[in-house]
Formats: C-alpha cells, structure tokens, sequence
C-alpha cells in the first residue's frame, strides 16, 4: 500500500502525519518519546549495571526516539529498523532539528527493512531493551507487529530481564484494542504494565489520551521504577509524574479481563480498533477502588485465542443466529464497524436499506446457483431451499416459511449489509463525524456534501425482529418472490 | 435478458469479431486514459488516473481497464475495492464504465466478465457502477438500482460559457443582491495548491462538520485527496477572506470541461458579509478562466424535505440547471453469491 507523507508547518515547528495520521509534533512530541524511551533505557541500566546496553528501536525513522535513546551514556549501541526510507531520509534531514541528528550518530545503525523480518534473522539475547515505535493500524495487515508471535520474537532476542516498551493505542477511545494489546503481551510471556498520558496535540485530533506499556519477561516491581535515575535536562518526565501515569480509572480498567489476545491466525486488534466498545460478556470483577496502579498489581494474563475472526461473515452471521434465541438485539454486535469510514450511524442508514437491498436479488435466480450445487449442502437444507425454489418458480403464495429458509433469509440479509458496510463509500456515507477533528473552531454553514439522515429505528427494530424470527420473514419472501416473478 | 445476463453462466459471445480487447492498463498509459475520461461526455472525475491514486492511499485496491478497438484506446473502467477479509464484498466503479461509441453494449459485456472473473477472485458479490447517463440503457437491464448512490444523482451546473453579465442575469435576484453585497463589503477570495492550505482548509470545513452534525471526513483523507490531487494540478483549494479572516473554504477539482465544488465550509461568523457567494463566482471566474464550460455544485435536490434542501437553496441563488443522472446500479454476481451462501449453510449451526 502506498503511503502519504505530510509536514505540516507550525509558526515554532512542525507536525509530521503518515498517511494522515499525526506522528509527532514538535511543541509536545517530547511527552510522547519521552514515556516510550527513558522508562525503559532507565530501567535497562538499573538491571544491567555496569554493561554496555543494547537497544533496539522498531520503528522510528523519525530519529526522535533515538534521540532520548542516546541521552544515556551507558547505551553503546543502538540498532534502527524502519521499512520507510522516505521516512528515514526526513529523519536525516527534515526532522535534524529536533532529533538533534541522532541518525547520524556512530552509536547507531539503520536498517530499512520490514521489523518482523529482520528480527526473525537475529539470535538470541541480542537487546537489553526494545522500543516499538510503530504507526497507528489502518488495515489489519498492520497489526502483525502487535500480534502474539511479534511479541515472542521480540522477547526471543531480548536478553532476559530486559525491557520492551511498545505504543500502545488509546486507553480512553480504544479502550478494547488497548487492553487487547495488554492481553496479547501477558499471554507472549511479558509481564506487561500499562501506561497512559495525555498529549495535547494528540487530544486536538481528538484521538483521546495516548497508552504505553513497558514489559519485560521478569516482573518490573515498583521499587524498581522509584529507583530509576533518570537523565538530565528532560522536558515532559519527573519521577513523580512517571509513578502516576500506570493509574487507570476502574470504568477503563475493569474491561482487561473481556477481550481475546490478537494473533496472526486469529487477529482481533483491527476489529478492536474499529469497534472500540463492543466486548464479550464482562468477567466479575469487585470494584472497590474507584483507579488501579497497575504498579501495584502483577497479573496474568485472562484473555484467550479468540474462537473467530470477527471481521469474517461467518462471524457475523454465526451472531444473527444466535441472536434468534436471544431477548436483545445488540446491533452494533449484529454489524460491527468494518471500515474505517464507517460509523454506527451508517449502520442504521444501510438497515433502513435493507428492504431495498434485498429488493435487488433475483431470489429465483440465487436459489437456482445454489442448488446446482446442492450436494454441497446438508440434505435437509437442500430439500427445503428446493421447496422454496419450486414454490416462487411455480408463482405460489407463500404462508409460511421452514425456518431453515427463514434463516436462509436471514443470512442473504447479513450478506448484502456487510457487502455494503465493507465498501462505506457512498454519497451519504463518505466519513464519519466523531474522532477526527484537526482542531478546534466555532460553527458555520457548509455547502458541501456530506449527507446524512438518522436511520429510521423503528423501522429497523420492526425488521429486525421479522428478519431474526423464523415466523416471520414472509414480507421478506414475497418482497422477492414478486421481484422474481416480476422479471 | 441480454446477453449481458449470461455472464454468470458462462456464456461467450464472439468478442474477436468485435475486435474490441479489454485488457489492465500500464502506468505509461495514464495519460491517454485520462484525455479519454476528460473528453468523454459522461468522463469522471473519479475515473482519473489520479483519483485511483487517492484511493489507493485510503487503502483501495485499484483495476484500471482500457477497452482498445483495434489498438486504439476507446472505453474502460477503474474498478475499486476495499479489501475486507469476508466474501463479502463490492466492488464499485463509480462515473463509469466509459464505453465506445456504437460498440457500448459490446464494451459493457467484456468489461462485466472482466469484472465476474475479478469478483470471484477477490470476493465480490456485486458490481455497483454509477455512469454520469441522463438515460438508462437498454444494456444495463441486468442492473438493479441500488439504494445508495457513488456520486450526487442530481445536480447543479452554472453554464460558464455565458458572459459574466449574462452570468449574474441567470442568477437570482437575492443570489445577485448578496454577491454584490459581499463585493461591496471587500470580501477577498484566494485559491491555493499548496500543502499548508490544507490544515486552513480543514479547520474550517470541521467547524462546518460539528455545527451541522453530518458526516464529515477526517483530516487524513484531506492530506491524501489535496497532496494527490495538487501534484497532478487536478484541484485548488479556496478562501473568502475579510478583514484578514477566513470565512469560507471550498476544495475544486478541474476535470475536462467541468469545474465541482466537492468540499466546503463556512464560519459561523460575520453572516452578513456574504463571503460564500464572493467565493463561488470567484471559483467559476477561475475554472473558466482555466477552459472549464460547467460548474458542478455536486449535488442538488428540488425536494425540500431532503437532507441538502438548505445548500441546495444557496446554489439555485447560482441559476443554473439541474441534471439527472441514473445513480447507482446493482448487477450482482449470482455464482459468486450463491458461492457465498453455500459457505454459510455448510459452516454455520442453523436449524436442525
């Protein structure tokens, strides 16, 4: 995928987006590379006394992190892997200013090389301590680099009792990819704390605070990081302030427990990420303390292998299902966000659709495909979806429906809304409006052309229940029965 | 049925007869692709080479098709799809497909098997196409209306061959009164293509965004669209200032003979200046000054229950006409439909 870089120039500095998303800017990056490097190198050299640490930076390009890297002098060695030689080059040249020309260090060496493969050419025990410094996910191939077998390559060349310190997403807004990210990292074997900042540009973007986490394959103890030194002349750390940050409020805290750990055979950080809300059903947990240090706390981990990738249809549809037997429709569970662009409010409007959509299909002709290929199918499915056929072919009036053709309905329905939510690019529905701002403003008019009208829900809870009941559904079948007969 | 319905049968016509070959087009034919969609009476801006190039950054997956008629370059498509692990899918070609004069229902046939055999491989249950047709044709029987549109399906053009006398006649009276209201108050207008017009542009447009509560990009697909679009000179980015204060924001994208007002926003702020009409006449003085003979304020409605009855009241202040066009249309791939649903019956625990 091709990628778009973006410096965006301020009176006092500059902002750096990739593929517009912000990076960095310059009135407050020093927050955001501060957390991720100086816990962690800090903690390295209180591990590891009198030895030349080696340090590994993921990510990157931007030379900031390797800025606060170099700040310690017990670093002898510093190994950058950046896949972006655009990026890179803007490090060298663009970004010298405020990286204070760390690229061109001789304590460092660059590779432009994807991280996941160059650190599966490594051997063992190579860093004392590894920084992950990646771009925010925009596809769910991004996530490999936060998956569980990410992790465990990092930990293989991690010596033992070193440290890993990865961005993470946002606590506040993300709130179920994050704690997926913290999941994942117990259940590679890390003992993982989190942590969370507010960074004020971030905030502009309304991107929420901003988390972190620091892990090592041996327990980090709060002793620990009240003993850390830190380096001189920083701008956004004070060890008071550091202690503080590993605190969550409970209302954040107490979801850790609910959500499944992302793999590459079974990612869920993308569907995480995109529906930020949606959890499992919540593990029970006394609350009592209104915020949790994650300091004074050692956890393992409780998040499993999830059983489906919730982006598949079969997912999706498993859920309608399911749903049958339920008494609540839980619609943002029904059709999750599957796109960037797409917000629950484009849900409603593509459910308002729905009678349209199926409108559309020729079912005579749909069910003829299938049941040329009824071998395939369980006999009983076949038989049934054959009587449908012979009935709309034959023009009869259809009083009842099986509810295997019921369900078969109802699954053509999951079909045409995920098709429709998959590609969210319609006149109505070309953004979304939370979560993007660039900054703030007052208000005003706009000839422009983004549309949208509320989602009828009445409508929709109506047609939910006629789709989701077996009973029902008779609206449907004519609907295409007509449409059928009809051509 | 045509023979276009028998796509998913399998069924070939003698395409060698035709001569008409269909086949992906290289990046050194960008340009000939582009003066075909810049010249097509119905070329599209979102069929550009350069638009494919946006999309790609937003994560699409772009199949740029060139129908040749004995070598020569006559009709095609870009195809776009956002990949999606699920089967799922659409893939949607929106102000296309360009056919070839007396050739289309030919064209349409290679271009729909070119597009079965691509869905199939990437998992796609439909085509969705909106062609900028004022008429739907007999070729796309196949089709079914779909319930959302790609584009606008009604809009508003300002003929921009007509004098600029003749121009400010065709407006309304209180379009007339209020332009020459914002004149006299000395609202300034600028058009830029610089990149740090962006961040100016967005500010504005989100201001917009939040007080009228609809839908509205994020910033990133503002820095791909302008720094895609700038480098080819596709669009230009407009301000209304007074008194050293934006007021207003318009993105333009020059296309062929036609100039669209696809973004814009307006402060909240000193109403009563007008800077909205100064900046839209001062867009179409530039669009025609750039050879351009419509300006397109993508996207109309007479029906003041819809959802842009209140811009559409501000562009009639314009004059102009409204056209048309057929919307969106469905033609669903049932092989691969029926291929869809069978993997669900076989995998999911229905009634026993």
């Amino acid at each position: 995928m091709p990628t778009s870089l973006f410096i965006e120039q301020h009176n006092n500095g500059l902002a750096f987006y990739i593929n517009g998303d912000l990076q960095f800017d310059t009135a407050d990056e020093a927050i955001y590379h501060e957390y991720l490097v100086i816990p962690s190198v800090a903690l390295a050299v209180k591990r590891f006394p009198h030895t030349e640490l080696q340090v590994l930076i993921c990510g990157g390009g931007d030379g900031l992190a390797a800025r606060d890297v170099l700040r310690f002098p017990e670093v002898s060695h510093v190994d950058l892997v950046d896949y972006n030689p655009e990026v890179l080059e803007l490090g060298k040249r663009v970004f010298k200013d405020f990286n204070e020309g760390s690229l061109e260090s001789d304590r460092l060496t660059i590779y432009t090389q994807e991280a996941f493969e160059f650190l599966s050419t490594l051997k063992e025990k190579s860093y004392h301590v590894i920084i992950c410094d990646f771009t925010y996910p925009s596809c769910t191939e991004d996530t490999a680099i936060y998956s569980q077998e990410w992790f465990k390559t990092i930990s293989r060349v991690l010596y033992p009792g070193g440290i890993i310190s990865t961005n993470g997403v946002s606590p506040e807004n993300r709130t179920t990819g994050f704690w997926c990210l913290y999941q994942t990292l117990l259940a590679a074997g890390l003992m993982a704390k989190p942590l969370q900042l507010t960074i004020p540009s971030f905030q502009r973007h309304d991107y929420g605070n901003w988390g972190f986490f620091l892990a090592s394959p041996v327990a980090i103890q709060r002793s620990e990081i009240e003993g850390i030194t830190l380096p001189e002349n920083l701008q956004a750390i004070a060890l008071k302030n550091l202690l503080k940050v590993f605190e969550f409020e409970n209302a954040i805290a107490h979801s850790r427990h609910s959500v499944n750990i992302h793999t590459l055979d079974c990612p869920q950080l993308f569907y995480y990420l995109l529906n930020p809300h949606i959890q499992s059903p919540q593990i029970s947990e006394a609350i009592d303390e209104k915020t949790i240090n994650f300091l004074d706390i050692e956890e393992a981990g409780t998040g499993v292998i999830g059983l489906r990738d919730l982006f598949q249809l079969e997912s999706t549809a498993q859920r309608w299902l399911e749903e049958v037997q339920g008494n609540e429709i839980d619609t943002s569970k029904l059709l999750p966000v599957q796109h960037p662009y797409h917000n629950p409010k484009m849900t409603a409007e593509w459910l308002a659709h729905l009678q349209k959509l199926l409108s559309e299909i020729d079912l005579s002709r749909l069910l003829g495909s299938i049941l040329e290929r009824a071998q395939e199918l369980p006999p009983q499915i076949a038989a049934e979806l054959k009587q449908l056929s012979d009935k709309i072919r034959t023009g009869q009036q259809i009083l009842t429906l099986s509810p295997r053709a019921a369900e078969f309905i109802m699954m053509l329905s999951v079909t045409l809304l995920m098709a429709n939510l998959a590609s969210p690019d319609a006149v109505f529905a070309k953004g979304y409006y939370s979560g993007s701002s660039h900054s703030t403003g007052s208000s005003g008019y706009s000839g422009g052309n983004t549309y949208y009208s509320e989602g009828d829900w009445s409508w929709f809870n109506r047609t939910i229940g006629f789709v989701l009941t077996a009973a029902g559904g008779i609206w449907l079948i004519n609907l295409l029965t007509n449409r059928s007969n009809n051509d | 049925m045509t023979d276009i319905l028998d796509v998913n049968n399998g069924h070939k016509i003698q395409l060698e007869e035709l001569s008409l070959t269909l086949r992906l087009l290289n990046s050194e034919e960008r340009h000939h692709w582009d003066l075909l969609v810049q010249t097509a009476p119905a070329g599209c801006f979102m069929q550009s080479w350069t638009w494919a190039d946006f999309k790609e950054l937003e994560g699409y997956k772009t199949f740029r098709y060139g129908l040749f008629y004995k070598q020569e370059l006559v009709g095609g498509c870009i195809f776009y799809f956002y990949p999606h692990p699920n089967k799922a899918n659409l893939l949607v070609a929106p102000g296309a497909p360009l056919l070839p004069e007396k050739l289309e229902k030919e064209g349409m046939q290679i271009l729909l098997e070119e597009a079965a055999s691509l869905a199939k491989k990437i998992g796609a249950v439909a085509l969705r196409i909106e062609p900028l047709w004022q008429q739907k044709l007999d070729l796309l029987s196949g089709f079914m209306r779909a319930p959302a549109d790609l584009l606008p399906s009604e809009t508003l053009l300002i003929d921009l061959q007509l004098t600029e006398t003749k121009m400010l006649a065709t407006m309304k009276p209180k379009g007339r009164y209020n332009l020459r209201l914002s004149w006299r108050h000395g609202v300034e207008t600028e058009f830029r293509t610089d990149s740090q017009a962006i961040p100016v542009f967005y500010d504005i447009f989100w201001e917009t965004v939040k007080r009228q509560q609809f839908f509205g990009e994020p910033y990133k697909f503002f820095i791909n669209l302008c720094q895609t679009l700038f480098k080819a000179n596709m669009a230009e980015l407009g301000f209304a200032i007074w008194q050293g204060k934006i007021l207003a924001a318009i993105l333009v994208v020059y296309w062929g003979d036609r100039a669209t007002y696809l973004y814009g926003g307006r402060s909240f702020e000193h109403p009563e200046v007008m800077a909205t009409y100064s900046l839209h006449w001062a867009a179409m003085q530039r669009a025609k000054s750039r050879g351009c003979t419509f300006y397109d304020f993508y996207g109309f409605t007479h029906d003041p229950n819809h959802s842009y009855a209140k811009f559409s009241r501000f562009k009639s202040q314009f004059g102009g006409v409204s056209v048309k066009t057929i919307g969106a249309h469905d033609y669903f791939f049932y092989d691969q439909l029926a291929d869809t649903m069978i993997g669900l019956l076989q995998h999911l625990k229905i009634s026993n």
